[in-house]
């Protein structure tokens, strides 16, 4: 159907609706969409966002710890968007267009939220969407400037941060592929990664 | 059981007692999942400092949204253009199934993999690409098991949560597993199967939880990460939504985000939230190149233009069904419409005029309230489905039902004619022997105990304290 034609259905059926049905209708929305509001926590970004991710199913690491992790995760082969972090020398570095091989994908975030331990990704040449989805670990680097306390943080800043224009893809992360299909039994790892591990720079 | 009842050509009433009479599993598995599943919710939206007033706003912010529909729909069409995608308005399914088609015959496509989108269970899309040679493959597991076992989806959070592990271990035994009933097993066998199929894969289908018009981009959600791979891999996206779906700006994302993941699954945020604007940009190695989204009315104007058009401001949670104390008995089949629970009561008899046997779902309620107070955008359910009650009523409905409510008024609003009806009220008639309406009543609940004299007896024997 022509977009006029379709919209023209809409503004008519618009212009004749009888009152909401229900004994209270709801107020007008507030001028200022209100902030999502969590119980306040006194602590630490880091030691929250720490917290979040273990609750998630993921892990926050040091540099120092990267190696181990990898090698808990019989990580072999990786592949890198960043030069934040390096490969152990165990681990095999591989070109991006062999993602599909990899154990590992190693990417660098744009922001990430203290009190969900979600991590934002951002689509662009260098940050191809596979690194962070088709490995079974997935390596993230967060700036410490990068950590704010809520998704709403980000997201109601987006216009602010990309002025010229979303990025093709913005993902939000928060922990490890899963799913309670099977028996309501939680499974980590369905068709995203089923380790992430984040790296605060 | 047997198999899942189609709604033509059956009373809800029928398919009730399907839903009631097998084994109790049925009512097991409900009973788990719905109460993990409600009790989840609860403690999200602990979490937030006044969720109350969050879900208030969330409702007005939905109703405003919902009255400029035009006005967001050409907004989101001009972005989503304007970042190299294409927007098509169907009208209703046929018009919607056949751009699909469209596209994929153009790109001679013989693969597509779909994650969840109810809208494509609605317009019936997976038959119509099978009829045309596609093979369209649900990747979300619960999704995928249904496809494999012939049954529609029974949850929008858990198409498969009333198959047992052995269940399991049967459906996907039909595409080559042999291993045990263990979870992480079947999911590895799944996730290998899956990924061939998703690099093997012309198009990718999804749906969209909420559209954005402030900057055109579309916010798909999901937990398994089924979106992302069908909007990563595959070199086509079709992303379907149903047109209501659209909200202004980010900040109102931002709330519908946050009450969504909390009432759905009782997570402070979804594990995946993708925010796709057009298609890959140049020099990107990855995104589909092309991004194609199909706006869907399909009745949807008919709810629009009526008092219930509330009810499309519903972001598709889940949080009535596991509430419902219907739903938690029979499920999602036996409403025998692709919108189950108190939501799929209020919609499928807008959405489908045409199906006479739609009207009476919204009879499939208790008129409780608890779906009002358990939706975080707070639509009045209750007062949707006696709307619906009032319309089929005035359309018809059952001429010995209406005569027996005359009576009944004209009883009680006699004081004379009143006491009489105490009598057969008193007696203690054994179920068995009631006359069969109201032995049907009866069957599935428990007839209250009957009080030994009616209260006006008592009051006039002065048994009734001041
Ligand atoms: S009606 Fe409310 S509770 Fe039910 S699915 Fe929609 S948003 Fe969720």
């Amino acid at each position: 159907m022509e977009r006029q034609a379709f919209l023209a259905v809409l503004e008519r059926a618009l212009s004749a609706a009888p009152p909401l049905a229900g004994a209270h209708p709801p107020p007008p929305p507030p001028d200022v969409v209100p902030r999502v509001g969590w119980r306040p926590d006194p602590r630490p970004l880091a030691e929250r966002f720490g917290e979040a991710l273990r609750g998630v199913g993921a892990r926050l690491i040091t540099v120092a710890e990267l190696p181990a992790a990898l090698g808990e995760l019989e990580v072999e082969r990786a592949v890198l968007t960043t030069d934040r972090l390096s490969l152990p020398p165990a681990v095999e570095r591989l070109g991006l267009e062999r993602v599909r091989e990899a154990d590992a994908g190693v990417t660098e975030a744009v922001a990430a939220c203290a009190a969900t331990g979600t991590v934002v990704l951002a689509a662009s040449p260098g940050e191809p969407r596979a690194v962070s989805l088709l490995p079974r670990v997935h390596v993230v680097a967060v700036e410490r400037d990068g950590l704010v306390e809520t998704p709403g943080d980000v997201l109601r800043d987006l216009g602010g941060r990309y002025a010229g224009g979303l990025p093709s893809a913005l993902t939000f992360v928060t922990g490890p592929s899963r799913s309670a299909d099977i028996g309501g039994e939680l499974v980590m790892g369905v068709h995203g990664p089923l380790a992430v591990l984040v790296v605060l720079l | 059981m047997s198999a899942v009842p189609s709604l033509t050509g059956t009373t809800l009433r029928e398919r009730e007692r399907w839903a009631l009479g097998g084994d109790g599993r049925l009512q097991s598995a409900l009973r788990r999942t719905t109460d993990n599943l409600d009790g989840r919710r609860r403690r999200g939206l602990d979490e937030l400092e006044d969720p109350e007033t969050l879900r208030q706003t969330a409702r007005s912010l939905r109703t405003a949204a919902v009255a400029r529909l035009p006005e967001l729909l050409g907004r989101l069409a001009d972005r989503v253009q304007a970042a190299g995608g294409t927007v098509f308005f169907a009208a209703d399914a046929e018009e919607a199934r056949a751009h699909v088609l469209g596209i994929c015959a153009r790109r001679g496509a013989k693969l597509a993999v779909k994650s969840k989108s109810m809208v494509s269970e609605e317009i019936e899309l997976g038959a119509r690409l099978a009829e045309a040679g596609i093979e369209a493959l649900e990747t979300d597991l619960g999704e995928w098991a249904q496809q494999l076992d012939g049954e529609p989806p029974a949850h929008i959070l858990g198409p498969a949560m009333h198959k047992t592990p052995a269940d399991w271990v049967r459906v996907l035994g039909t595409v080559g597993y042999d291993g045990d009933e263990s979870a992480p097993a079947m999911t590895a066998f799944a996730r290998r199967t899956l990924r061939d199929k998703f690099h093997a894969a012309d198009v990718g289908i999804t749906g969209v939880n909420l559209a954005v018009a402030e900057s055109g981009t579309l916010v798909i959600v999901s937990n398994e990460g089924n979106a992302r791979m069908s909007s990563t891999v595959p070199p086509v996206q079709i992303a379907l939504m149903g047109m209501e779906r659209v909200v202004a700006d980010w900040a109102e994302a931002d709330l519908l985000l946050a009450l969504l993941g909390r009432a759905g699954a009782g997570v402070s945020f979804p594990t995946y939230v993708s925010a796709i604007t057009g298609p890959r940009r140049p020099r990107e190695r990855d995104g589909p190149q092309e991004l194609h989204l199909v706006v869907l009315d399909n009745g949807r104007s008919r709810i629009l233009a009526g008092a219930s058009r509330e009810a499309l401001n519903c972001i598709r949670c889940g949080a009535c069904l596991n509430a419902c104390p219907v739903y938690r008995q029979i499920g999602g089949h036996a409403y025998g419409s692709v919108y189950s629970g108190p939501i799929g009561a209020v919609i499928s008899p807008l959405l489908l005029d045409d199906v006479p046997e739609a009207a009476e779902l919204s009879h499939a309620s208790s008129l409780c309230g608890a779906c009002w107070a358990a939706c975080p955008v707070g639509i009045p359910l209750h007062e949707l489905l006696l709307e619906g009650r009032r319309r089929e009523a005035a359309g018809g409905g059952d001429r010995a039902e209406r005569a027996a409510w005359r009576a009944w008024a004209q009883a009680w609003s006699h004081p004379r004619l009143y006491g009489l009806t105490g009598a057969p009220a008193r007696a203690r008639i054994p179920e068995r022997l009631l006359p069969p309406p109201l032995r049907e009543w009866a069957r599935g609940r428990t007839v209250p105990h009957r009080a030994g004299a009616t209260f006006r007896a008592r009051w006039r024997r002065g048994e009734v304290l001041e």
